[in-house]
Formats: structure tokens, sequence, C-alpha cells
């Protein structure tokens, strides 16, 4: 199982090591929209889908224009799903598979399947489109000539308008379903079913107290229905709520299952018997339930964890840090829950890697449990020696550990996941780090494998009705913003913040947890002019929610204006040379080299010895600048005869206030000489913020003239 | 050795994987229109044929034609910088100037106003020896609007690519000199539309030109690649 571990780690090493002519290419069209790396990929809600037709798509009107790197809402941020036939598949050069497909009056529209290798870095699409291009190839073999068949298909895609370009199998709209997300190949002869996972599966709340699960369920087989939730077989005593009630369909998702217990809940463990039902199917979870007894006017018991089952992907591991390839989705090393896992070493050579959450534990926690599910496999077949090893670890802030709770080793492997506690309620009161360092010797592979993760935290109920205090600090209320504004929130709580939150115009646009600030980098342009709201949320663990005034702003991204920087860029003060430092002669109005518009220019050189002209001007580029392109005319003529030295050159650099060169722009020499004038661009937007000057120089060598003309030189600055 | 193992197992698979375009045979798939073949991301492209004489009679079968057109030239490729190439670069920068061939007879007929040529602009940047693809292409365009080097496109701009000696150029499976001389193509990008011609060197100057001035014109009277075939 594990030799064929992290595929993806592995391709990208070969496509480093082998040539160019290898390598899968990517398109370029709407890219970023087609893979799900544009800035409103996370506006695609993959928890939910709409059952539809080719007829009804086709029918929508084509937006005019179409975005280059955005969507548009609805069609474009939808997930659709569609059963047709596939008519016709061909792989295209941008590593696409262009599947042509077909309704039963002919109707056609295009889906296209990406190359996973073409999908960018954060694309929430990732998973889906390795899925669906897996399941293509297990059936189908895409060359680069369109071959036909009839097969029918349902496809859960992302919607899309395409530029007509003449495609083959086109809608008149240019809509397609692009990503694919799942393809399932004859549809109807497939049994659709869903799977049921409750994490964490036993929850400890004391009485007077609550605590939380998290039931998924994820569709399988085409199955393609809402799904009800529902619990039983609580005490007396609790109540229990799902947070929603059900899934929509096609059935993947999740709900929050949080129990309540009163002060005199019955006491001991019971099976929380969780029922979800749809499609004409149903299935069981248990939770088991430990009610204790209350240590003096009851507790509450909160999970701590962020994303403790890994099923945010590994696109988006956070609150966790991991090293490369840990966050795992593989058939090799399943989860013990949920689709996703945390697969450390496996390699079978040296190799480290670490895992690592770091939370907060409130000062009057009365307990606080560390709980894991891990499963071990080796290939080692020592039985008393511990070559490869995982250490459970607890690190202060700063990472220094406090405290290796355990260490296992390929003397643990199992045939299954084994749950692992730890109490960690000597830690309260102290930001924590729960660190995993899994280390691999260097032959016979060991697979560590983690899985929903829990902290039960459980804090006096009532002696913490205070929510924590949070504030925006910036940007100010009734300030006037553009461009990318920091949004900062700061939060404090007598006991502890566990969690915090912005939320732009009732949208939540960050969280983190553990932490008392938070700071979001918010792109206003993406927005409407006009007023908006920030608020940010702290939470503690007592379940308080404390939440800020709101800081209403105005957005306001005007026209772009552009002024230039550059002055007297045609020469045309003529003695008058200020600002320009220039040597002596340059300045020029002679009919010998006339100027490129006006009446003077800046001669350097053309002296046929050895010499250096040079002329430069210091701006300051305004750090608010979006673009700073300087531009210039130069024409070159020279006595010179080679076309293969360049004996006398032209340097255009870029220094800071010293003197300093900062960045070269170009070297011309005679071998650019030219009838005429020439313009030549160059982009300064980095060097915004900064004092610099603009320095021209001409170097010419013993004999030969050559003459650098220079002309209209201008530094346009966009803010 | 596990890991060797791995590796070589995952080069397998990859190799195993459904052909990349640059191992595949050559496609034999192609638009029912004359001289039209499909690009890289499954569009249709008219290109210019290889032999210049094999012109054929074109219809026009409606759609919009550009009212002005205004050449950008982009010279890309070290081998532009050798002077003597370079030289050349002056017969090409404006391809429709003097009007006296029968593409821009073709586009005077259809009332096309010839706008002045832009200021051109040079890359000599060594492209290596892999072939170039209309992807290529789009990405470099791409890169030169973003850092301003080429002006932004308007209604009328048509960027023509002149490749430099040694540049090898494809598009789809198709090879410049044996299937085509020159096309023309549009990608929308951040900037906006963009319409372009590639022109892959040729050794004669003459022929260089032709294929240039063809695809320009084409391009005018083309625009959309559904009109006129």
């Amino acid at each position: 199982m594990a030799q064929f571990r992290r595929m993806r780690l592995l391709l990208g090493l070969i496509l480093l090591a082998f040539p160019s002519t290898l390598l899968a290419q990517c398109g370029v069209e709407r890219w970023s929209v087609k893979t799900g790396t544009d800035p409103d990929a996370s506006k695609v809600n993959l928890n939910s889908s709409t059952n539809t037709a080719i007829t009804t798509l086709r029918a929508i009107p084509a937006p005019s224009p179409i975005p280059a790197n955005n969507r548009v809402a609805p069609t474009e941020t939808t997930v659709w799903v569609i059963n047709a036939t596939l008519t016709q598949y061909k792989l295209e050069n941008d590593s696409d598979y262009h599947l042509v497909m077909s309704d039963a009056s002919g109707n056609t529209m295009i889906m296209e399947i990406p190359s996973p290798t073409c999908v960018g870095a954060g694309s929430p699409f990732f998973a889906g489109i390795q899925n669906s291009r897996a399941k293509f190839d297990a059936q189908f073999t895409a060359t680069t000539s369109f071959q036909t068949a009839n097969i029918p298909v349902q496809i859960v895609g992302v919607g899309m308008f395409d530029f007509l370009h003449g495609q083959t199998g086109v809608a008149p709209n240019g809509i397609e379903l692009h990503p694919v997300l799942d393809i399932i190949f004859n549809p109807g002869t497939q049994t659709p079913d869903f799977i049921l996972s409750a994490s964490p599966g036993s929850v400890s709340v004391a009485q007077g107290g609550s605590g939380s699960s998290t039931i998924s369920t994820a569709a399988a087989g085409g199955f393609n229905s809402a799904i009800s939730l529902s619990v039983a077989g609580l005490p007396a005593g609790v109540t229990a709520t799902l947070t929603p009630g059900s899934i929509t369909a096609p059935g993947n998702g999740s709900s929050t299952l949080a129990f309540t217990a009163s002060s005199t809940a019955a006491t001991g463990t019971f099976n929380a018997t969780v029922t979800a039902a749809g499609g004409g199917i149903t299935h069981t979870a248990t939770v088991a339930l430990t009610i204790a007894a209350a240590g003096g006017g009851g507790s509450t018991t909160t999970q701590v964890l962020g994303n403790p089952g890994f099923e945010n992907g590994s696109t988006n591991p956070a609150p966790w840090s991991a090293s490369a390839g840990v966050i795992n989705n593989s058939a090799s090393e399943p989860p013990h829950g949920g689709s996703w896992d945390a697969w450390m070493d496996g390699y079978g050579t040296t190799h480290t890697d670490t895992l690592m959450q770091q939370v907060s534990i409130p000062g009057n926690a009365t307990g606080a449990g560390l709980s894991f599910w891990l499963h071990i496999d080796s290939a080692e077949t020592s039985t008393t020696t511990a070559f490869d090893k995982l250490a459970v670890q607890v690190r202060n802030s700063s990472g220094t550990v406090l405290s290796t709770l355990k260490t296992f080793s390929n003397l643990n492997k199992n045939t299954g996941f084994a749950q692992q506690s730890f109490d960690l309620t000597s830690f309260k009161g102290q930001t924590i780090q729960i660190n995993f360092v899994g280390t691999e010797d260097s032959t016979l592979q060991t697979s560590f494998v983690l899985d929903d993760f829990a902290l039960n935290v459980t804090t006096p109920s009532t002696t913490d009705t205070t929510p924590p205090a949070t504030s925006i600090t910036s940007p100010v209320n009734g300030a006037t913003v553009s461009g990318t504004v920091a949004v900062n929130a700061t939060a404090s709580d007598n006991v502890g913040v566990t969690q915090m939150q912005i939320l732009i115009d009732g949208t939540l646009v960050a969280s983190n947890t553990g932490a008392t600030a938070l700071s979001f980098s918010w792109s206003t342009p993406s927005v409407a002019n006009g007023t908006h709201t920030i608020v940010s949320k702290a939470f503690d663990a007592a379940g308080n929610v404390g939440t800020s005034s709101t800081v209403t702003i105005t957005v306001s991204n005007g026209t772009p204006t552009t002024s230039e920087l550059i002055l007297n860029g045609g020469f045309e003060n003529g003695a008058s040379t200020s600002p320009w430092t220039l040597t002596a002669g340059v300045i020029n109005n002679s009919a010998s080299e006339p100027a490129h518009t006006g009446s003077w220019d800046a001669w350097l050189d053309g002296t046929g010895a050895t010499h250096t002209d040079t002329a430069m001007q210091q701006v300051t580029i305004p750090a608010a600048a979006t673009a700073a392109t300087l531009s210039f005319w130069l024409h070159v003529d020279t006595a010179e005869t080679t076309t293969t030295t360049a004996f006398d050159k032209f340097t255009v650099q870029v220094r800071d206030s010293t003197g300093k060169v900062l960045s070269t722009l170009a070297t011309f020499s005679n071998l650019n000489h030219a009838a005429g004038y020439q313009q030549h661009t160059f982009d300064l937007t980095s060097f915004r913020g900064q004092i610099v000057q603009i320095f021209f120089s001409g170097v010419e060598d013993s004999t030969l003239q050559t003459s650098f003309v220079l002309d209209d030189v201008s530094l346009q600055v966009t803010q | 050795m596990k890991r060797l193992t791995l590796l070589l197992a995952s080069f397998a698979m990859f190799l195993g994987q459904p052909a990349m375009p640059q191992q595949a045979a050559r496609p034999v798939d192609r638009p029912a229109e004359p001289n039209f073949v499909f690009d890289d991301d499954g569009g249709k492209v008219q290109i210019v044929p290889a032999d210049l004489s094999a012109a054929g009679e074109k219809k026009f079968h409606g759609g919009a034609v550009m009212t002005e057109v205004q050449q950008v030239s982009i010279f890309l490729g070290s081998g532009w910088g050798d002077p003597q190439v370079r030289a050349r670069q002056t017969s090409l920068i404006d391809v429709a100037d003097g009007g006296t061939s029968a593409n821009v007879a073709e586009l005077q007929k259809h009332a096309v106003k010839l706008l002045r040529a832009a200021p051109r602009a040079e890359d000599f940047s060594d492209l290596g020896k892999a072939p170039l693809n209309d992807l290529d292409i789009q990405r470099k365009l791409s890169a030169m609007l973003e850092s301003k080097a080429i002006p932004a496109p308007t209604a009328s701009t048509v960027y023509v690519v002149f490749l430099g000696p040694g540049v090898s150029s494809t598009l789809g499976g198709f090879k410049a000199g044996e299937d085509y001389a020159a096309y023309h193509n549009v990608v929308n990008l951040e900037a906006g539309e963009v319409r372009y011609v590639v022109v892959p060197f040729h050794q004669n100057s003459d022929s260089h030109r032709a294929a240039a001035v063809r695809a320009f014109s084409e391009t005018a009277l083309n625009p959309s690649g559904q009109g006129w075939f």
C-alpha cells in the first residue's frame, strides 16, 4: 500500500528532473476560473449541488463581457448535476479532457476535466478534479484525437462560460461544466448509497454542561438526495440538536450534534444513535455519550481543536501545520472517518514528518483530554527494535518541548485504528502546541496514520458567563478605504479566547483558534463602492460569544489616475537641465543628432574615443502606486562595423538615492544601431515607496564612435 | 532502495498515462472548413497553409469584419538579435503598408481602414529548442501585456508575433513549415480580447512577408474565425 503513496509529490519531483518536452501544458484563457484559483472560487458551495439539464443550461444568456478571472453568479458559482450521454472525448493540448455530452434530443455541451497537475495550490476543486480524472481514466483512454462513445453518465461540475472558438460540441452560449468534479458511468446500474460518520465518536459532558460531535455524510454510487438527520437514545435530562437538521442533495455535508445536559442529568455512558435517512436508504451511527457528575454547579465540555478530522483537505489544513504530503485522502491509507487523514512517514527511507496545532487551555479548566485515532502499518519485521518512531509531544508556543506524552513505533503496528487518549489538564492556563514528529530510518517503511482528534476541555459552566470582548482596531469606523486594506481585530476574555472571526457584510472572511488577534487582508476592489460593515466575534470555551461594535466604512476605488514623475523628460529646457544631472555636452540641439520630438535631446557619447557620459534624475515612486512604467526613446548610430561585439554600451539602471545600483534594466550597444528612434519600456512597480535614481550611462571605447541619443523620457505612475 | 522502486514505478505510471501532446501521434481531427485546424485548447483556428500558392478561394459566410486594424509587431527569439536578421524587421513591421498585395486589396475592398503600425516590441530572449505552441504564445502575450511591454489591446489591435530563426512553432498537433506558414487566433485575457497572428520565421523574406500579410488580412476579415473560409 505504502509504496504507492504521495504520487503527486513524486510526480512533481519527476517533472523537475525530466526535460520540459515531457511536461503537460496548461491552458491560459480563464484558466483560474476553469481550475478554481480565481478570487471567487470560495463562492462555489461544494456542499450543495443543483440538478439540471443540458437544455436548461444552454438557455442561460451568455454574459457580456465574460470576466477573465472572476465568476458570473449564480451559473459559475453553482455545482451542477447533469445526466446525459457521453458522445465524444479527447485530450486537448492544454491537458484538459474535452468531453462532449448530449441529451436525448441531440443538444450538446462541453464538460472538461483539467489535469490535476495544472490545478494551482489552494483550489477547492483539486480533490474533485483528481477524482473525476481518475474515474475517467479507469473507463477510457483519451488521446489527442476525438474518440466516440455512447454511454450514460452523471456529471457533477461547476458552471463556466467559455468564449466561442468553434469548439467541438460547444453550447450556443458557451456554457460548460468546467471543471468536472465527479463522473459516474452508467449511473443507473450502480447502487446509490451514502456514508455516515461521527467525529468524535465519544463525547464527555458534565452535568449542567454541553458538548458536541460532527456528523458527516458522503454520497457514493450516484446517490443524489437530501438526507434527514435525527438522534435518539439520550438519557434523561439530556437534549440534543442537529444543526442543520438535514444534508442537501446530493448528500455531501456535515451537521453539528450538540448535547446539553441538565444539572440533574443521569450520569453514566450512553449510546446516542444518529439516524440518517434519504433516497430510501437509512444508516445509523453511534456516539458514546458520557455524562459525568458535576463538580459543583455544572460544567461545560468543549472540543477546542480545529479541523479535527483533516476534512478541510490538503489545500487548507489550518489550523494544523503539517509537512508536505501529510494531509492525505488516498485509498492507500484510508481515514478513520470522513475522507481525509494525516499520514506521516511511509517512505521507507530516512525521513521526518511533522504535524502540529496550537491551542489554548483555559486557566479554569477542570479537565482536558486529548484523543485521536492511530493506525500504524510497517514493513519492518523486527519484534524488538523500534526503527521508526512517532513522538507525541506537548510544546509551549515557542516550540520548546514541555512533555513527550508517548512514543509509538513500528513495534506498535496494528491492522486498524486504535484510539489513544492523554490527559492534558496539567497544561491549563497555557497556550500549547500538540506536536507529532514521525521519524523513519533508512529502510522499510512505517506509516503513522492519525485521524479524528479531539481535545475536550471541561470548564465550570457556572463560573464563566462573561463573553469575550472584541473590537475592530482598523480600519476605524467611518473610514473611506480603497485598494487592499488590513482589517485587524483583537479580543480578550476573563478565561480565554478559543476562537476569533472577522465578518464583512455578515460573511465570514477570516477565523483562527487560540489567539487574541486576527488580521485579514481585504481586497476592496472585489466589492462594490459604497458602505460596508465589519464586525469581529470572539468565542470562549464556555460558549460565550462576544461581538464587536460594527465598523462601517466606505469603499471608494475611484478611477486610477496617472501622473508623470520625470520632469523635463524631453530636455526642452535646453541649457537649464534641472532636475537632470548630466555630464558636460550631453544636452544637444544640433542637427547632427536631431531630437525625437521638440528641439532638444540628450546625446551621450559619439566621441570616437574612450569616454563616459551619464544622465540621471531622482524621483520618488509613491507607495500607493499600482503601476510605474519607465519609457524613453533611444536612437543609436555607430561607426563600428562589427555585427558580433558590443564595443560601446549604453546602460539603463535604477539606483537608490545613494547611487547604489538596485537593478540594471537594459544594456544597449553599437549592435543595436538603427535608423530612427525606438521606444523602450520597463515596469518599475516593484520600486514603489522608494526614492530612486533613473540612471543612464554611455561608455565608449577608444575608437569608432557610437552615439546614444536619448529623448522623451517618461515615468508614468498610476495610483 | 524502496524509494528508487517507488520513483521508477511512479515514472512508469506517469509515462503510461494518456499520452501528453508532445508524445502523441499527430491528430487526424480537422474542422470541415479548409485551412482550419484545432488549436491547443480545442478551438478552430484559420491558418495560412505552408504552401502559399495553395491559397484557394475563400467565400464570405457572414460575421463581423474589423472596421480598422493596427499592427503591433512583436519580435520574439534571440535570432532577431543578429543584425542581418534584424534588418528584415523593416519590411515586416507594417505589412499592409504599400497596399499592393491581393490581401491588402481585399481589405480595402471591404472598407477595412488600415491604421499606421504601432512601434514594434522586441524580446530577444533565448526561447530554447522546445517547440513554442499556441499556449506558449498566449502566455507570452499575457506577460508582455502585464509588464506593459506592449500596448493594451483596442478594438483595432492585431498583435503580429514574428518568431525568430531557430524557434519552431506548433499549433494543436500541427507544425510550422509543414502544415502552416502563419495563423491567427484570439484569446481573452485580463487586458481584454487579444487578436494575434503568429508568423514563424521563413528563410525566404518574400514568403515570410507574404505569410504575415495574408494572416494579418484574414484576422481583419475573419476575426471570429467563422465568417470566411
